[in-house]
């Protein structure tokens, strides 16, 4: 997986690319760990070049999503490929973060 | 290629690289419609993760058996380990309502293999677990 960083004004912006699985979550749960370090508590997640998502990958979401929630923060999602928003569904994931279609939309929508 | 994918892989998640790439080749040389492949990934990262992770009681290294074949109306993959006897089926059913703040962290990787395949059954033999999972094929 490829994570690229973004920043536009005071909010991160991840655009995650290839799969998102057992081995590669650790790289983005590092990622997501020193951010919050740095107080970076406004993050956009993009998933348009997500490919694969497994429970790994929805387990970092989670524990992030808890972290900001506790700070005041915000993490919102966008651009999920349908099979990738099949697996949220079912877990129950679509209910726990702000969904948007595109990435302007998500970085509008969180500022 | 041939209609099927055998692999062996040690219990280490390293492993888990070569039958992703293996399993991409496959889907990419079968044209395998993305709701069908993203199942079979799917399944294949969260079984062999909790087979690799919690499925032995010592520091053996142990060989672990992937079949997968394509037939004319599914595709079937087949997984085999020779650790503890571990029947996933019994596992009970997350929490996937709760909100952010009450949201147990983990546990859902069963139940996404069990909703995205069709069909799953476990059976324990010679000191063998065997998980063999279904998906159809819909094609177009």
């Amino acid at each position: 997986m490829e994570i690229m960083q973004t920043t536009q004004n005071d909010t991160i912006i991840l655009g995650l690319k290839g799969r998102l699985d057992t081995l590669s979550s650790t790289e983005l749960e590092k990622t997501l760990a020193d951010l919050l370090a740095e107080k970076k508590y406004k993050l956009v997640i993009d998933f348009s070049d997500l490919d694969f998502i497994s429970s790994s990958g929805l387990r970092v979401l989670l524990a992030t999503g808890k972290q900001l929630k506790s700070v005041g923060g915000k993490i919102v999602l966008c651009a999920l490929q349908n099979h990738v928003k099949e697996v949220f569904d079912v877990a129950g994931f679509t209910m726990l973060f702000v969904l948007y279609p595109s990435r302007d939309e998500a970085v509008k929508g969180i500022a | 290629m041939d209609n099927y994918l055998n692999l062996q892989i040690k219990n280490n998640l390293s492993e888990l690289k070569i039958v992703a790439q293996a399993f991409d080749n496959f889907k990419n040389f079968h044209h395998l419609p993305v709701k069908v492949s993203n199942a079979i990934d799917l399944a294949l990262d969260e079984i062999l993760n909790n087979i690799i992770l919690y499925g032995y009681q010592d520091q053996d290294r142990h060989i672990i058996d992937i079949h997968i074949s394509l037939e004319k109306d599914y595709i079937i993959l087949e997984i085999e380990d020779d650790g503890k006897e571990f029947n996933p089926l019994e596992t009970p059913k997350p929490d996937i309502e709760s909100p952010m703040n009450k949201r147990p962290v983990g546990g859902l990787g069963i139940h996404l293999t069990r909703n995205l395949m069709d069909e799953i059954n476990y059976s324990y033999e010679n000191k063998r677990n065997s998980l063999l999972m279904k998906k159809k094929l819909k094609r177009g």
